[in-house]
C-alpha cells in the first residue's frame, strides 16, 4: 500500500459504524413489522369472530338465554355458503386469551365475558357479510360480527406508512454514508497528492490508484461495519427478549427467521460495497482533472 | 536519419498567470545521449525537467517524446510512456512508510512484475548502490546521501530509456556521487539518454560530457549536434 495513515483512517470507520449500525437497525424493525404482519395476516384472513353479549335481567346475566341466542346464531352460522366451521371459544381458549391481561387467579364466571364465536372460512370463498351481518341482527341485538381484514387493512396501512418511512430513513443512510467517503476520499487525495504524482510519474494508470483507494476504503469501511454490525446485534437480541416477555400481545409474533437474518447480514456487506465503489469512483474523477 | 528521444520546438512554460519560466525554447536529443543541463537558480531547469518526465504540459510550442506530440498523447497511454522515463527529484520524493526496498520496488509494482522478480532484482540494484545494510531501512532512518541512492535506485530499476535527474549528486560526497555517475554512464552504454541537471562544475569537468545551458528560461547552449536553426525543426517536419 503506497499510501500512508491520514485521518481519514479514523474518520472513515467511525462513520461507517454509525450508518451501519442505524441502517442495521432500521433494516431489522423493517423485517420485524413485515413478519410480524405477515403472521397475522396468515392467522386471521380466513376467520371471523362474532361475539354474543350475555343477556342481563334484573342486574343478573341470564345464562340459559344467552346460551339460547348463542346456539341460534351458530345456527345461522353453520348454514350461511361459504362457512367451514363455527365454534363457540371454550372456557379454558377464554381464559388463555385473558391470561395476559388478567394472570391466571380470576374465575370466568366472575367476569361478564360475551361468548365468542370463531368462525373459519372455505379458502377463497365468497361470503356476504353484510346480509350475514342483517340476519344476525334480525336474530338477536346482542350478536355482533367482528370482521378481522378491516382491522387487518389499517394495520397492514401502517406498516406500509412505516415501511416507508423506513426506506426513507436508508435512502438517507446511504446518501450520507457516499457524501461522506468522497468527502474523506477527497481529503485523502489532497493530503495524498504528492504521492499520487509520484505513483503518476512512476507509470502507473488511474486504474492502479483508483484500486489502491478502493481497497484501502474497502478495509477502513470493512472495520467499522463490523463494529457497526456488532452493535446491531445486541440491541435486536434485547428487543426480541423485550418482545418474548409481552406474551400474548403484538410484539411477540415479530420472530427474525433464517431469511431476516439473511437480509440484515448483507446491511454490512453492501456499507463496504457502497464505500468502496464510491472511493474508486471519486479517485477516478479527480485524477482525470491531474496530468 | 538520427532518431531523437524528444524534440522541443519553440515550447513556453508558465504556472498559472505567472511569466513564463521557459520562453522559446527548442532542441532535440538523440537516443542514447548524455547531457548535462546547467543553469543557475531560477533559470527554469527543473521546469524544463518536469516536462521531460511529463509532469507538465507546455503552454505553447510543442514537445515530442519517444516520436509521440505530448499535447496529443491519450491519458490512458501516458503511464506506457512514463514507463519509460526514469526520474530523480531534487527532494527524492521518497515514501517515508516504505522501506528502502518497497520505495525501490515502486515502478515495478506499478507495472505489474511479479514479486518473485522484484524480490531478485531490488535488493540487488540497492546493494549496488551501497544500501546493502538498509534493505529494510525508512527513509527518515536514512542520511540525504542514502535517500539520494534509494531515489536513483527507484529511477532505474526499470531499465528506462530516458533517465531524468534533478541535482542527483546533490547530497553526496565526491566518491558516492562518482560512484553512481558511474551507474548513469553504465546505464547509457546500454541505450539510455541521459540528463542530468546539476551545478556541480567539478562533476561536469569529471565526467566531460556535453552539456545544455539555461539562462532566464531561454536555451544559450544547445545539445550536441544541434543548432537553433536547424534545418528540420524549420520545416517539412510535421509535430502534430
Amino acid at each position: 500500500m503506497p499510501f500512508a495513515t491520514d485521518t481519514s483512517a479514523w474518520f472513515l470507520p467511525w462513520m461507517v459504524m454509525l450508518m451501519v449500525f442505524f441502517a442495521g437497525l432500521t433494516t431489522a424493525g423493517t423485517l420485524s413489522l413485515n413478519s410480524m404482519l405477515s403472521r397475522w395476516s396468515r392467522s386471521i384472513s380466513g376467520s371471523l369472530t362474532v361475539q354474543v353479549i350475555p343477556i342481563e335481567e334484573d342486574g343478573r346475566i341470564n345464562k340459559k338465554k344467552t346460551q339460547q341466542e348463542t346456539q341460534n346464531v351458530l345456527d345461522i352460522l353453520r348454514k350461511t355458503a361459504g362457512v367451514a366451521s363455527a365454534e363457540v371459544l371454550t372456557d379454558s381458549q377464554m381464559k388463555a386469551l385473558l391470561k395476559p391481561w388478567l394472570g391466571e387467579s380470576f374465575l370466568l364466571e366472575d367476569l361478564p365475558m360475551p361468548h365468542l364465536i370463531d368462525v373459519q372460512l372455505i379458502p377463497e370463498a365468497e361470503v356476504d357479510l353484510e346480509m350475514l351481518r342483517a340476519l344476525l341482527g334480525r336474530e338477536t341485538p346482542n350478536a355482533s360480527l367482528d370482521v378481522h381484514k378491516l382491522w387487518l387493512g389499517k394495520l397492514i396501512k401502517l406498516v406500509r406508512t412505516l415501511d416507508f418511512l423506513a426506506s426513507s430513513l436508508l435512502s438517507l443512510v446511504i446518501a450520507t454514508t457516499s457524501v461522506i467517503v468522497i468527502y474523506v476520499t477527497c481529503s485523502s487525495l489532497a493530503v495524498h497528492k504528492p504521492v499520487i504524482e509520484l505513483l503518476h510519474q512512476t507509470g502507473a494508470h488511474d486504474a492502479y490508484i483508483s484500486k489502491q483507494y478502493a481497497q484501502r476504503t474497502a478495509l477502513l469501511a470493512g472495520i467499522g461495519a463490523l463494529a457497526g454490525f456488532s452493535g446491531v446485534l445486541p440491541v435486536i437480541f434485547m428487543l426480541s427478549s423485550v418482545a418474548r416477555e409481552v406474551q400474548g400481545g403484538l410484539l411477540s409474533e415479530a420472530k427474525f427467521d433464517i431469511a431476516s437474518w439473511g437480509l440484515l447480514s448483507l446491511v454490512p456487506v453492501l456499507a463496504v460495497v457502497l464505500s468502496t465503489l464510491t472511493a474508486y469512483w471519486t479517485v477516478q474523477r479527480t485524477l482525470r482533472r491531474m496530468l | 536519419m538520427t532518431e531523437y528521444v524528444t524534440e522541443f520546438d519553440a515550447v513556453g512554460l508558465r504556472y498559472g498567470q505567472g511569466t513564463e519560466v521557459l520562453k522559446d525554447v527548442s532542441f532535440a536529443l538523440p537516443a542514447g545521449s548524455f547531457h548535462f543541463l546547467t543553469g543557475e537558480s531560477g533559470a527554469g531547469k527543473t521546469s524544463l525537467l518536469s516536462l521531460l518526465y511529463l509532469a507538465q504540459s507546455p503552454t505553447r510550442g510543442c514537445v515530442k517524446l519517444f516520436g509521440k506530440v505530448v499535447q496529443n498523447i491519450a491519458r490512458d497511454d501516458l503511464p506506457e510512456i512514463r514507463r519509460k522515463i526514469g526520474v530523480v527529484f531534487q527532494d527524492f520524493r521518497l515514501l517515508d512508510h516504505l522501506s528502502a526496498v518497497d520505495n525501490t520496488a515502486l515502478p515495478l509494482r506499478v507495472a505489474g512484475y511479479p514479486e518473485e522478480e522484484i524480490q531478485k532484482r531490488v535488493p540487488e540494484l540497492l546493494m549496488w548502490v551501497g544500501l546493502g545494510a538498509h534493505l529494510n531501512a525508512k527513509p527518515p532512518t536514512l542520511s540525504g546521501g542514502q535517500k539520494q541512492s534509494v531515489a536513483i535506485a527507484r529511477a532505474v530499476i526499470n531499465r528506462p530509456q530516458l533517465l531524468v535527474a534533478d541535482e542527483p549528486t546533490g547530497n553526496m560526497d565526491d566518491k558516492s556521487a562518482a560512484r553512481l555517475m558511474r551507474l548513469f554512464i553504465e546505464l547509457n552504454k546500454r541505450g539510455t539518454t541521459v540528463v542530468i541537471a546539476t551545478h556541480n562544475e567539478g562533476l561536469i569537468r569529471t565526467f566531460p560530457y556535453p552539456r545544455m545551458h539555461l539562462s532566464k528560461g531561454r536555451l544559450t547552449i544547445y545539445p550536441v549536434g544541434y543548432s537553433p536553426d536547424q534545418a528540420y525543426l524549420k520545416s517539412g517536419n510535421d509535430y502534430v
